[in-house]
């Protein structure tokens, strides 16, 4: 493996809370470029994982790195501007504004490449791009599950981030809303942004990504393409006794 | 950046800077430059409050340690060491940011005082304040100060004229700073810390500096205000400086009057200041408290946004109401009281925002058909 | 020095005692942010008015002091009731219930302040012999108000602790404190259950009130020096924990007696608040476990 193509690396992660291991000795890397599905049955720590690379929770041993740079124990808010997004599993917009404005904050404050000039006009586009151009000036509180997923990866895109991290953005959406997001998730791979997937829904990891890691109890389990991966023994065992969606 | 409202405020301003050369030429009452001086300080207090508080969404209850800080450090500077007024100003101002600041830096290094804890840790600090002043017999030490003897400038006739151009000048610095803070990039911070911090913070947002920050600024214009206030008190005592209900009020104004908007505070202090001097000068001090109560209980149970958002929906009509009651009061009860006419004015101004939208709807539409051109019941046809 | 020693330990006992005092007053306040999540300011004016109801009763109605629980008990349990209804029928939360509930202490003193006045109001002597009663233990002397109250005060914490860990309707309780929602899918009726144990918890303020009365002048604003104590209990006790409550009344009784042979009384007051502080700093969850710990 080529060292140029490494955008992101976590290296012996590990994280406990109270008596609980949630993460194990993580190790696992993120080449420029590629969507890298993060799966593995529910409790395996994927948020968990999340949340430590985005700087939320530290991590009590191992390190993250991101351009070659540790930025395991930064603050959460540098970490962001040095090019790293995320979106929640649950959405959470910011309920006092616009859904415009909830598209601008990420655009004043993210990684984006200088200032934009026109804030609105520049968050606009990301509206636009996820198809929710026409809902800009409504409240919040008016959008449906589907609309709040689009407008947190509008949120995040906003900030122009080298690495996008998307915490099951397909989880409760039917499935015409499905397509439009396996489509847009592809979209926005071709802008050239490294994307990471927290997926359940294994059609749509199998569509999407290039290469799957999959976490058991907080430990890494396997890794490799998809469709390959997906059908090892100790991988299907792992799932065993919890859904998938095939 | 919404221009009408920033010059219709300016405008104000000008006038009101007009006021007392009037009084001079008119001879009318100077309890009227007291009484204006007064919305100055509640404007100033509850701008100083919600800039941080309001913006940010995490509600201090420690207004009155600010206020306070700025009270005692100028009554002490110029009663037993000499100082002129306008040199212990900016110290009572630092003094409090310097309080905020440190307050602020230990508790916001905490992520666990969020919320409620962050509210009860500020009114500790806000009553400790007043024991602290109660015990330390350099402080107070339970004796109270008297400012006697300060000196105003020649230029001015009284030192309530002096008080007034000094409180005019606070409340407007208080205004312009939390104006230009909300169409800045430190308020689109807050506003996003006040809907959620964590999802804020990674976005991007510096929510250590911002809040350390904005809840700073909060303690100088405090303590510049309360500074003043302390000249005004003419007799400064824990007792009366350090009360519960400083910090309370200036939550309350701004409250009501709309914590997302710098004219919010201004609109609370109007309705809430000009209530209470009218029923307090009647007599009726309790009766007062009750109805500030009742309007807060009202308030955060009806109307949680405050009145500045249906005052902006609800202009003309409001305006044109003020007016029409303001011309009854002075045509059928002459000779009237200009404050009690101002105050009831602004109370049925006031009863005209507070009318719910359903109800507010259908008395518009009944007033408006001939106004209205293209929309509403006309189109339907 | 033997004598050093007894009036230190005598020191010590009253702020023991006093502990219990504190307790009491704060048990609602504890309860219904613990159990309820709702911080109930308004609780401090209704110690007040209950030792205002007392006062009356025993001064003008030549009642018992102790037998006045049996007339304000009832009547703070509906109040209670009321106030939990108007809670939840409005659906408020934790920071505006600080708001809504300030607006109603100050409702409440103001009224009070209407039909008491501002002067002081104390039950006479002769109406309230319990005063400057006390019991000798040995070589030292126990006023028997603070005795009671102290009594009182373990009784109260231990039945509701009992109430909680041993009962089944404490389970639920305990159910709807972690999460309202699961514990509503599991059959447990919250506005039925959240009624009658925020109507329990304000009842105690007649409790409290009865002591306050027997024990202090009565003023309308003789609530706000309990205000900085009350939240320095509930805090450090952890939330919804009675024990805890107690655990916490006796500490910050103690330390503010023993502080109160050393230095100013004003410097006493300032204790619990400089306990609260360095609890919220250093333990925000409470010196003792809350009733349910934060996930």
């Amino acid at each position: 493996m080529n060292q140029h193509d490494v955008i992101l690396e976590c290296r012996h992660v590990g994280k406990h809370f109270g008596g609980l291991q949630a993460l194990h000795d993580v190790s696992l890397t993120l080449r420029r470029g590629e969507i890298l599905g993060l799966v593995g049955p529910n409790g395996s720590g994927k948020t968990t994982l999340i949340n430590v690379i985005s700087g939320y929770l530290p991590c009590d041993q191992g390190q993250v790195l991101f351009e070659g740079r540790v930025i395991s124990g930064m603050e959460p808010h540098k970490i962001a501007a040095a090019g790293i997004s995320r979106t929640y599993q649950i959405p959470h917009p910011f309920r006092g504004m616009t859904v415009l404005e909830n598209v601008m904050v990420a655009a004043q404050f993210g990684h984006a490449h200088g200032r934009p000039r026109d804030l609105a006009a520049y968050a606009m586009q990301w509206l636009d791009f996820v198809g929710l151009g026409a809902f800009a000036h409504r409240p919040v509180g008016s959008l449906n599950l589907h609309q709040l997923k689009f407008l947190e990866m509008a949120r995040a895109l906003a900030a122009r981030p080298k690495v996008l991290m998307l915490d099951e953005v397909l989880a409760g959406l039917n499935p015409g809303e499905m397509e439009e997001g396996v489509a847009l998730v592809a979209r926005i791979r071709d802008t050239g942004t490294t994307i990471v997937m927290v997926e359940h829904i294994m059609r749509a990891v199998t569509s999407l990504a290039d290469r799957v890691v999959v976490l058991d109890q907080g430990k890494y389990l396997a890794e490799g393409p998809p469709a390959e991966v997906l059908r090892r023994p100790e991988v299907v065992k792992a799932y065993l006794g919890s859904d998938y969606h095939a | 950046m919404r221009w009408k409202p920033l010059l219709a405020a300016l405008g104000t301003a000008a006038l009101l800077a007009a006021i007392p050369l009037l009084q001079r030429a008119l001879g009318f009452s100077v309890y009227y430059l007291v009484f204006l001086y007064f919305i100055f300080f509640w404007v100033a207090q509850a701008t100083s409050w919600n800039l941080f508080s309001g913006y940010a969404g995490m509600f201090s209850f420690g207004q009155v340690a600010f206020l306070g800080t700025g009270v005692y450090t100028v009554a002490i500077l110029i009663m037993r060491y000499g100082w002129s007024l306008p040199a212990a100003l900016p110290v009572a101002a630092a003094l409090a940011g310097l309080l905020a600041f440190t307050v602020g830096w230990i508790v916001f290094r905490l992520r666990s005082l969020r919320g409620e804890l962050f509210s009860l840790f500020t009114l500790v600090v806000g009553i400790g304040g007043g024991y602290v002043a109660n015990s330390t017999p350099w402080i107070d030490g339970g004796q109270g100060i008297a400012l006697t003897r300060v000196g105003y400038p020649a230029l001015f006739e009284s030192m309530t004229e002096y008080l007034y151009y000094l409180g005019l000048g606070t409340a407007v610095l208080a205004v312009s700073v939390a104006a230009a803070i909300q169409y800045s990039r430190l308020g689109r911070g807050l506003f996003a810390i006040h809907d959620d911090e964590r999802v804020a913070e990674g976005l991007g947002v510096p929510t250590f500096r911002y809040k350390l920050t904005a809840f700073t600024i909060n303690g100088l214009l405090a303590g510049l205000s309360g500074g003043i206030h302390a000249v005004q008190m003419n007799y400064v005592a824990v007792d009366s400086v350090f009360t519960l209900h400083f910090s309370l009020y200036a939550i309350l104004m701004s409250v009501l009057g709309g914590t997302r908007h710098w004219m919010g505070p201004i609109l609370g202090a109007l309705v809430i200041h000009s209530l209470s001097d009218r029923l307090a000068s009647a007599g009726f001090s309790e009766l007062q408290q009750v109805i500030t109560g009742s309007t807060l209980v009202i308030i955060i149970l009806f109307m949680r946004d405050g009145i500045y958002g249906r005052l902006r929906d609800r202009l003309q009509p409001t305006l044109v109401l003020m007016a029409v009651t303001a011309l009854v009061q002075w045509l059928a009860l002459r000779p009237v009281d200009g404050l009690t006419l101002l105050t009831i004015t602004v109370f049925v101004a006031l009863a005209m925002l507070l009318l719910p939208p359903a109800v507010y709807d259908r008395v518009a539409a009944a007033w408006r058909p001939r106004f209205s051109s293209g929309s509403g019941m006309g189109s339907a046809l | 020095m033997w004598d050093t020693a007894l009036s230190l330990i005598q020191t010590a006992i009253a702020g023991v005692l006093t502990g219990g005092l504190y307790t009491i007053i704060s048990l609602a306040l504890s309860l219904s942010w613990g159990v309820l999540r709702v911080i109930n300011l308004a609780h401090f004016g209704l110690v007040v008015l209950a030792a205002y109801m007392t006062y009356q009763l025993t001064q003008f109605g030549n009642w018992n002091p102790f037998v006045t629980v049996l007339a304000t008990f009832p009547i703070f349990l509906l109040v209670g009731m009321g106030l939990q209804y108007f809670f939840l029928r409005f659906r408020i939360e934790t920071t505006p219930s600080l708001l809504v509930t300030f607006g109603l202490f100050l409702i409440l003193e103001n009224v009070m302040k209407m039909i008491w006045t501002a002067d002081f109001r104390r039950i006479s002597f002769a109406k309230n012999p319990y005063f400057v009663s006390s019991i000798s233990v040995g070589p030292l002397v126990l006023p028997l108000l603070l005795l009671l109250v102290f009594v009182v005060a373990v009784v109260l914490a231990v039945a509701f602790h009992l109430l909680f860990k041993k009962t089944h309707v404490g389970r639920a309780l305990r159910a709807i404190t972690q999460d309202p929602a699961v514990a509503t899918a599991f059959g447990v009726d919250y506005e039925r259950l959240a009624l009658a144990f925020g109507g329990l918890a304000t009842a105690t303020a007649a409790v409290a009130g009865v002591f306050v009365g027997m024990i202090y002048a009565l003023y309308p604003s003789a609530a706000e020096p309990w205000i900085g104590i009350s939240f320095a209990v509930t805090i450090m006790g952890g939330l919804g924990n009675p024990l805890g409550a107690l655990g916490a009344g006796v500490i910050i009784g103690l330390v503010e007696a023993m502080t109160q042979r050393v230095a100013d009384p004003s410097v006493a007051r300032l204790v619990s608040l400089v306990l609260l502080a360095i609890v919220l700093l250093v333990r925000p969850s409470g010196l003792f476990r809350p009733l349910v710990p934060e996930q």
